[in-house]
């Protein structure tokens, strides 16, 4: 266990010690764009600043899904990415969780019904948490990784 | 001196840390959360349904269910509510592990005049 700082709430020790007891000591996230209008990213992106700054929680972003535990995935999930997303999720180890970000991901959003993509990633991907929001604050994807790692323990 | 209080700066500054998820996170003016429906003040002129760009608003005699899915936190709704019943809320962590958790359903009170 990593030392606590003396005022961490509840919450907070709950998610360092869940993330610790099932993935040692971080919980390493890979972050694909399937057809996002970037709106997301950025939000992603914000994680990472000292404002934000998921780090705190053992949290970080890698740059290959074969190193990721978690697979954050914005847009609608275009005809051109579909491959690519399978590969990706098959390349990232077991235990893996899914989560879809903004309202693209999860029903096409304002682009539902294109003929370019589907609406949403949940027919290609499983999907493990769900988060709403044109983009997402980033609060709600830091909720969305605390959840995210709840449904780790009870897969295992 | 000038280049070295600018190299100081951040010295002082201190912790700039958000404290969610300890506190409830912090929100600029103007940020836009889940739409929020007044149920009395609904007159079920379904202008919000017709307004919604993503069609995340369902309007039934019994409630007012939104999408959070579809939702793209527009606020068009808001905007054509003819009794501005609904307004946009604080609620931006509203993460679910099921899409049927993503259903914001309001129930609207029977009507007597029916």
């Amino acid at each position: 266990m990593t030392e606590q700082p003396a005022d961490a709430s509840p919450a907070t020790q709950r998610l360092s010690e869940a993330i610790h007891r099932t993935l040692g000591r971080s919980l390493h996230v890979r972050h694909l764009d399937a057809g996002s209008c970037n709106g997301c990213d950025w939000e992603i992106a914000a994680l990472l600043n000292p404002y934000h700054d998921v780090q705190r929680f053992g949290i970080d972003i890698v740059a290959s899904p074969r190193h990721a535990d978690l697979l954050l995935v914005t847009g609608i999930m275009t005809r051109n990415l579909e491959a690519a997303a399978r590969l990706t999720y098959e390349a990232m180890p077991e235990p893996r969780l899914v989560v879809a970000v903004g309202a693209c991901a999860i029903s096409g959003g304002v682009f539902a019904g294109t003929y370019a993509g589907r609406d949403g990633i949940g027919s290609v991907l499983p999907v493990d948490v769900w988060v709403p929001g044109c983009p997402p604050r980033p609060e709600a994807l830091i909720e969305a990784l605390l959840v995210a790692v709840g449904r780790l323990q009870g897969r295992q | 001196m000038d280049l070295l209080d600018r190299w100081l700066r951040p010295l002082r500054t201190g912790v700039v840390t958000s404290t969610y998820p300890k506190a409830p996170p912090v929100l600029e003016p103007g940020v836009r959360g889940l739409p929020e429906l007044d149920p009395e003040r609904c007159t079920r002129e379904s202008a919000c349904v017709s307004a919604c760009p993503t069609g995340a608003i369902v309007l039934s005699a019994e409630s007012w269910s939104l999408d959070a899915g579809r939702c793209v936190f527009c606020g068009a709704c808001a905007r054509a509510c003819p009794t501005d019943a609904i307004a946009l809320g604080s609620a931006v962590t509203i993460a679910a592990v099921r899409p049927a958790g993503l259903l914001h359903v309001t129930p609207l009170p029977a009507r007597a005049d029916r």
